[in-house]
């Protein structure tokens, strides 16, 4: 079994001139939540792996009233708690806080949950929601030195083995902008998404309108699903009585359409209308929901 | 009257010390099995077949190179000495099936082979190298497919099946055509995983003489004597076993596992040998609870007394015999002692399936028999209309009735009482005759009840033998072979003999079993310590006091009837001035008239009566999402007497959890078509946790039970049975369902309800308007 060597660095600039020398495979640690999984399963292939955990500048969450930027090592556990996040994305508030468990949380990191690729990561469908936009350090072509920053869809096919996550940014909203996440699994806790929907809008108090709606679905297929569909459905939509129903039988059709010969089509299809209908009670009538969804 | 009305005020047994090792367990001191390291240990990799069915044509470790690789173990070299690894007693009837490594694979996870290095992470590496070919075979997962290819999984000879009856046949027959209502059913329980903290492990070294000493959290010690010696071909007076302290057992640990192996190991390597297993193989490569398909058909008479019933169970074995025909013979006996039945019949099928082992685990088919029959119970009493609670009332069995069955009376059975007792706490009339609502959440109730037994009496042989004794500083020593597995049978022995010998529990120590100086005991299973071994200890404490009264009579110069014993101190009360600590006295005794306080009882069970429960369950279901939540759970546990409460009731809600889990969440899950399980790790093998879990009342009914020590009889298996048709029966109540293929995942809830569209209205989140029907403003954020 292949033991690579750990080490870590102050500073993002340490990492990147170590890097541009170092010839090997390379892998980072954060939380280690996945990673000590896999690597008691199957052992690693990388020659070194670089411990995030000891360089403080990767560990923030900022708003600069324009963008919100978290850093690729904060922990689930602190973006739930963050009063920027819940201010301006509770959704992916509710996603750190619904990951896993507490000691889970305490540990996993935003970058480890995008860079582990798994269809059912939590963060990936509020990220996508939010039109979220990350900022990497990739091996160019044509040589070894990490010296590239790329911006990518953080939910996008765009990360490659070795990338590195440095800092994911999104949007920040008005101060009619709510949002949400509900996460359907097999208890309601400490359990992998079989299906989750996470939901960002822009309103219109003073007409009790949805000005702008933009939602993502996850656990459906390797990478959230954005129907465009919805998004016009959503778009200048009355918010009433029929604003649930009607988003759970339009969700319960892209279900449908997404996993047609899948065996469980027919409960995701099914499961979607709760977790929808849970979404707009959630984002609308908490006190009706009870607080159930809170992180 | 009460049992706190008749008995005399007791000091120790109704107390609720803690567990005594808690504190260590907590701070990390206790020294479990895989705490040890011996010197020159060989580590031991397990490598398992992949394929469901397969002969093994060739195991190649000639690429195998580095990790500090010591010896492959196969089927091709080490001798095939068939065992039963379900047997704990010499001459037990028992199909021998298994050997240590087979040449033929029969399910994926099954050991074929082990690879010895000198240390773990080399065996597991070293292990990866081993090349196995493989050729395919046919292979069968479900039991009702198993019935009709016998002879596939295993060619040797089939186990019979098993069959009881009370009546007879003519007036049976006569019960099913007379019957008001014949209500039918096919349960299906899962396959499922113990789920103990610790995972397996063994460790054995040889003892220099030629035989082998071997460290085991077990819950038989002598039966893991017995299959070492069969397997490693010692006489057993070469084996020496050493019960190790355990994180948990379940049943897991009852049948023998991976012993005989470190044990060979041991000796062919002439080290000593460690293996120990990670979860995912504990999972698929140990023991799994015994998958079962119930189908029963129950005639109930317009008085609504249950006439005749007919069950036929097919016992999923797995690939080995193991332990099915005594599990199908367990649930037989149960069918018989929960309610008067005039005529009834239950047989047993044994099927081998290309799946994981069978074994114990707690209730030993307790929990299956009482799912398939306690579900079918209550949709008897919808069919013809009746409160399943009053439903039950009538046919309950009463205290001191026979087994129709033939086996012992059911003793004092206090079953009417949980239930009615349970009955007016929860509220159930009221409850019960709530409409379940047609909106999206539908709530619903259920009950079931249980009964257990209390060992082996009637059965098999149950027995033992233990030593007792007051040491020179007055300290007490219960010499027996007692396994603590974490549920605190050491606690309660202590509190026990601490109450009869008027001393703090604290002064008493009880070993952990070792062959080589333990006494015999049939081992702690069956639910049978507390009730058989209780009453012992109980025993031989009375005896031992008797003996120091006496001498102390004799040092005193008074008679045996003028001597008191209180709080560790012995007195003359003719002389109260002159009080001896037990030490003190049992020094004088020694010195003076050169006596041991020392008494060795052997006892036989002598009667086996019946531990019975109520449980109710509310629950709401979600419609859409199909997800379940427990919101309440109220057991109600015919005790006898609680010995321990905290303990008892610790029992129960422990239960309680693993009982949800089989009723909702767990299941191996073996896909049969590929025959591998889906639910092998922890990710994908849902365990209810404590987020999920509901609040728990406990109210236990101590009305006493002759033969046991102060009253008490078992509760911890049956804990874990009642629940799982309560659980169920809530479910079919919320949503006018009959389901009973267990468990109730969301995914069959929602096509269950597809079944019924066109009645509900999902939208509908109450059963009325929705709260936003009638919103056309947002709340600020």
């Amino acid at each position: 079994m292949n033991s690579p060597t750990i080490t870590g660095f102050k500073s993002l600039a340490e990492i990147e001139g170590f890097l541009s020398e170092f010839q090997g495979r390379v892998g980072f640690v954060a939380g280690g939540t996945d990673l000590v999984l896999a690597m008691r399963r199957a052992g690693l292939p990388n020659d070194i792996l670089i411990d995030l955990s000891q360089t403080e500048e990767l560990n923030f969450i900022q708003s600069d009233g324009e963008m919100v930027h978290i850093g690729t090592a904060t922990t689930m556990a602190q973006i739930a708690a963050s009063p920027v996040i819940r201010e301006q994305a509770l959704c992916l508030a509710q996603a750190a806080g619904q990951m896993g468990s507490a000691q889970i949380r305490n540990l996993a990191t935003l970058g480890g949950n995008i860079g582990s690729g798994s269809p059912a990561a939590d963060s990936l469908p509020p990220l996508t929601a939010l039109q979220a936009k990350g900022k990497v350090l990739t091996r160019r072509t044509n040589g070894f030195a990490y010296d590239d920053h790329l911006v990518i869809d953080v939910c996008g096919t765009q990360l490659r083995d070795q990338d590195l996550i440095t800092e994911v940014s999104f949007p920040a909203g008005s101060s009619f902008r709510v949002s949400g996440f509900v996460k359907i699994g097999a208890r309601s806790s400490l359990s992998i998404a079989k299906l989750s929907l996470a939901l960002v809008m822009e309103l219109d108090n003073e007409l009790g309108l949805i000005k702008q709606g933009r939602l993502a679905l996850g656990a459906l297929g390797e990478l959230p699903i954005c129907p465009d569909n919805l998004e016009l459905f959503l778009d200048n939509r009355k918010i009433d009585g029929r604003l649930g129903p009607d988003l759970a039988d339009r969700l319960a059709e892209v279900v449908d359409g997404a996993i047609p010969a899948r065996a469980s089509r027919f409960y995701k299809s099914s499961a979607i209308k709760g977790a929808a209908l849970d979404l707009i009670e959630q984002i609308f009538d908490p006190i009706a929901g009870g607080g159930k969804h809170e992180p | 009257m009460s049992l706190e009305n008749r008995r005399p005020v007791l000091k120790q047994v109704g107390q609720s010390p803690p567990i005594g090792d808690a504190a260590a367990k907590a701070k990390g001191r206790l020294c479990y099995i895989t705490d040890r390291d011996p010197d020159r240990a060989a580590h031991l990799y397990l490598i398992l077949s992949p394929k469901p069915h397969a002969k093994i044509l060739k195991i190649d470790a000639s690429r195998v190179a580095g990790h500090g690789y010591i010896k492959l173990f196969s089927g091709f070299n080490l001798p095939e000495i068939k065992f039963n690894a379900a047997k704990w007693f010499s001459d037990q009837a028992g199909i021998e099936d298994q050997c240590l490594f087979p040449k033929t694979a029969r399910y994926v996870g099954e050991a074929i082979a082990a690879v010895a290095a000198e240390t773990r992470a080399g065996a597991r590496c070293a292990a990866a190298q081993v090349k196995v070919i493989y050729e395919p075979l046919e292979f069968v997962v479900e039991p009702e497919d198993a019935l009709a290819k016998p002879g596939l999984v295993q060619t040797g000879s089939a186990p019979s099946p098993l069959e009881f009856s009370s009546g007879d046949q003519k007036t049976r027959r006569a019960a099913f055509e007379q019957a008001a209502a014949v209500v039918k059913d096919t349960v299906v329980t899962p396959k499922l995983h113990h789920a103990a903290m610790e995972n397996h492990a063994a460790q054995a070294e040889p003892n220099g003489r030629g035989g082998v000493t071997v460290f085991s959290p077990c819950q038989n010690l002598h039966a893991v004597h017995l299959i070492v010696a069969q397997v490693c071909q010692l006489p057993l007076s070469q084996v020496r076993i050493i019960k190790t302290h355990m994180g948990g057992s379940f049943g897991g640990k009852q049948e023998i596992g991976f012993e005989p192996l470190v044990a060979v190991a041991a000796l062919d390597l002439n080290r000593p040998v460690f293996l120990e297993l990670s979860r995912r193989q504990s999972i698929i490569s140990t023991r799994t609870r015994t998958k079962t398909v119930g189908r029963v058909r129950t005639a109930v008479n317009e008085q609504g007394l249950i006439t005749a019933r007919e069950t036929e169970v097919i016992v999923d074995a797995g690939a080995y015999t193991s332990n099915a025909e005594m599990i199908g013979r367990a649930m037989g006996k149960k069918a018989f002692r929960l309610y008067r039945i005039p005529n009834q019949r239950y047989i047993a099928r044994i099927v081998h399936t290309n799946t994981p082992l069978s074994g114990a685990m707690r209730g030993y088919g307790s929990p299956q028999i009482h799912a398939i029959t306690e579900i079918n119970l209550d949709h008897a009493a919808r069919q013809l209309n009746l409160d399943p609670c009053q439903f039950r009332l009538r046919n309950l069995v009463r205290a001191f009735d026979p087994d129709p069955s033939g086996g012992p009376d059911l003793g004092n059975a206090r079953i009417v009482d949980c239930l009615r007792r349970g009955a007016e706490e929860f509220g159930w009339a009221q409850r019960w005759a709530q409409e379940p609502g047609t909106g999206r959440f539908r709530t619903g109730v259920g009950l079931a009840c249980g009964t257990h037994g209390n060992g082996y009496f009637g059965s098999y042989p149950d027995f033992g033998t233990m030593s007792f004794r007051i040491l020179a500083d007055g300290s007490i020593n219960l010499n027996a072979c007692l396994h603590e597995l974490g549920h605190g049978v050491m606690t309660i022995m202590k509190q026990i003999v601490a109450e009869v010998m008027e001393v703090q529990p604290e002064s008493v120590t009880i070993p952990e079993p070792d062959t080589d100086f333990s006494p015999y005991d049939t081992g702690c299973q069956a639910s049978r310590v507390t009730f058989v071994c209780g009453a012992a200890a109980m025993r031989i404490a009375q005896d031992l006091k008797k003996m120091f009264v006496r001498e102390a009579a004799l040092i005193l110069g008074g008679l045996p009837e003028r001597i008191a014993m209180q709080d560790g101190q012995i007195w003359d009360l003719d002389k109260p001035k002159q009080k001896y600590g037990y030490g003190r006295m049992a020094s004088l005794i020694q010195k003076r008239s050169r006596v041991e306080l020392s008494q060795t009882l052997f006892y036989q069970a002598e009667a086996n009566p019946g531990s019975y429960a109520a449980n109710f369950v509310d629950l709401e279901v979600d419609s859409l999402t199909g997800v379940i939540r427990v919101k309440e759970v109220l057991a109600v546990h015919d005790v006898g007497r609680a010995i321990n409460p905290r303990l008892v009731k610790g029992q129960i809600r422990g239960g309680i959890q693993m009982g949800l889990g089989m009723a909702l969440t767990e299941d191996l899950a073996v896909d049969p078509g590929t025959g591998r399980a889906r639910g092998n790790d922890f990710s994908r093998y849902h365990l209810v946790n404590a987020p999920d879990m509901p609040p728990v009342k406990v109210i236990l009914i101590e009305e006493g039970e002759e033969q046991g020590p102060f009253g008490a009889k078992s509760v911890g298996e049956l804990a874990a049975v009642p629940i799982v048709p309560a659980v169920v029966n809530a479910v079919n109540h919320a949503l006018g369902t009959r389901l009973s293929d267990l468990p109730l995942i969301p995914e069959k809830i929602v096509e269950a309800l597809d079944r019924q569209k066109g009645t509900a209205d999902p939208y509908n989140s109450f059963g009325h308007n929705s709260p936003l029907a009638n919103k056309n403003t947002v709340r600020e954020k």
